[in-house]
């Protein structure tokens, strides 16, 4: 095993990684409107395997904006919850590209992702039971292990809930983390989607959770369904989402914050726009919040 | 509720074969029904990698059309599912899949399009400048060995792909498929960021491959001998071909 890098060293307390501000998710169709515009984004966050490749364009781009923006990288591939063994050849990859972009950090999802070889290439759900949070912690140790520092975990949206569950998603979330000393990138859409999906009230997952490992926070659209929602990544933040954003940033204080949108791209403008409108409420919650203290 | 492991594999095969099993641990105390829900991942699963086949395959899904492409992509998903964590190879079996089942110049396109998403991200290399040939003496020339750029492929062509391809990519309408009256073959690379193809010359082609395959620039030339250059033309002709390949970025080392 490799040396640990400095963030394994990490104090939660002191709160060694830094805060980033307000991001967006890289999107190649944005490369060069972000080069030539310069937007007022803090810092952008990259889907990793968009970038395990071994040149060319991606590449390309990836060294011009690691020159000037901080990056995080974002997987969907870890399938931490898994039961086939841990993807080595992912690992690995993901390894030699933290190595190139040196990340502020290295994000996935707790979910699994495939299952006997098979990849669905999607965020499975997980039950939420004792059993799950002993497996993915381990798992999640021996990542961090291996990449010599710690990761975050994204709550996903979910349509079926398990009837052997044991605890709620945040109690699960909140266990896993603590289990596996990791952080957690809290997707506010993701929580607002299941909520209606499975009826449990989303300031009451935000409440739930241990506030000291909330490192990041995604922003998101979703399509509604009228029974059900599906997290589509292609529509902009709903007001509930945003008000949602606002009492998670009143409990746990500023958090990194990142809008994320995969589908139906719109002009690089729009969604600066939400950034701003991100920035705008972190300014005041977060004063607010100053003042009260 | 059964362990993680069987849990997961029952939940698989739901999504993939539509199996029975995984419903009766689902719980189904609110909102819309079980079935309905479980489909969300099922659909999402097939609509995600026809997606991206159709990324990977842009051209062949415009002549084949949205339906019949669909149609294709679920026969091959069955047939191929995906094991590699990357989306990025899961269209790699397409052209060997339609080959199998005769439809060959469908087969040959993909593997056009595959090659040109190849030479996109292929692993970065220096470029040899067109003036570094002038540097190397000339008693050095016959031992000269190439090392083409990563990016570089060649596709053979029986059919009338390219002028398919073409005519998808300017909108025109789209030609029948035909084979050619002879078969020939097309160069694919990546000159700085920007992916390339050209034509090539049965010549030249052979040329390329006597050059992948490490032959110094003398091989080269009995090479061509053989393929019926008179004797004279011979060395113009491969300073032709080495002068062009250099200007176009094909060529990562010059090595004498």
């Amino acid at each position: 095993m490799n040396a640990p890098a400095a963030a394994v060293d990490l104090d939660l307390d002191t709160g060694a990684m830094p805060w980033l501000g307000y991001g967006l998710g890289l999107r190649p169709e944005h490369y060069q409107d972000i080069l030539d515009a310069d937007p007022e984004v803090d810092w952008f966050e990259i889907l990793s395997e968009n970038y395990m490749v071994q040149g060319g364009k991606p590449l390309h781009y990836l060294e011009r904006f690691s020159e000037r923006y901080p990056l995080v990288m974002h997987g969907v591939s870890l399938s931490v919850g898994g039961t086939d063994p841990l993807d080595l050849a992912y690992l690995k990859d993901l390894k030699a590209l933290a190595d190139r972009v040196q990340p502020a950090w290295i994000s996935d999802h707790l979910c699994w992702t495939g299952q006997a070889g098979r990849n669905l290439h999607d965020l499975m759900p997980l039950p939420h039971t004792s059993e799950a949070v002993k497996h993915v912690a381990e798992r999640v140790r021996r990542v961090q292990d291996y990449l010599g520092r710690r990761i975050l975990l994204e709550n996903v949206s979910s349509y079926v809930s398990y009837r052997g569950s044991e605890m709620s998603e945040w109690e699960f979330l909140g266990a896993v983390a603590q289990e596996a000393d990791c952080l957690i990138l809290l997707d506010i859409n993701n929580i607002y989607v299941s909520a209606v999906n499975h009826g449990f009230s989303p300031q009451e997952y935000v409440y739930g959770l241990p506030a000291e490992r909330v490192q990041q926070f995604h922003l998101a659209g979703h399509t509604d369904y009228g029974d059900f929602i599906i997290d589509t990544h292609d529509h902009p933040v709903v007001a509930p989402v945003w008000e949602l954003y606002a009492k998670a940033l009143a409990h746990f204080g500023p958090v990194s914050t990142l809008i994320e949108r995969d589908d139906r791209l719109p002009p690089l403008t729009e969604l600066v726009s939400e950034v701003e409108q991100a920035r705008r409420i972190g300014f005041r919650v977060l004063e607010n919040r100053r003042c009260r203290v | 509720m059964p362990g993680l492991s069987e849990l997961q594999a029952a939940f698989r095969r739901h999504v993939m074969s539509n199996h029975p099993g995984i419903e009766h641990y689902i719980d189904v105390s609110r909102g819309p029904g079980r079935d309905q829900r479980l489909a969300i991942y099922a659909h999402a699963y097939r609509a995600r990698l026809v997606e991206a086949l159709g990324t990977d395959y842009a051209v062949l899904q415009a002549v084949l059309g949205e339906e019949p492409f669909r149609e294709l992509c679920h026969s091959y998903l069955q047939a191929s599912p995906s094991t590699h964590y990357s989306l990025r190879w899961f269209g790699r079996r397409l052209p060997a899949f339609l080959r199998r089942n005769g439809r060959g110049h469908l087969a040959e396109l993909a593997a056009f399009e595959w090659k040109l998403a190849a030479a996109f991200d292929a692993r970065d290399a220096p470029v040899v400048a067109p003036q570094a040939a002038g540097a190397i003496p000339a008693p050095d020339w016959p031992a000269v060995r190439l090392r083409l750029h990563p990016s570089v492929r060649i596709q053979m062509l029986s059919w009338n792909t390219l002028n398919i391809w073409r005519s998808v990519k300017a909108a025109h309408p789209v030609p029948a498929h035909r084979t050619l009256a002879r078969p020939g073959s097309c160069l694919i690379w990546r000159d700085g960021l920007v992916t390339r193809y050209r034509s090539l010359q049965a010549d030249e082609r052979a040329a390329l491959g006597a050059v992948a395959s490490g032959a110094t620039f003398a091989a080269l030339c009995e090479g061509l001998a053989a393929s019926g250059i008179p004797a004279g033309s011979l060395a113009l002709r491969a300073a032709g071909f080495l002068k062009t390949w250099l200007s176009h970025g094909l060529v990562s080392e010059l090595t004498t």
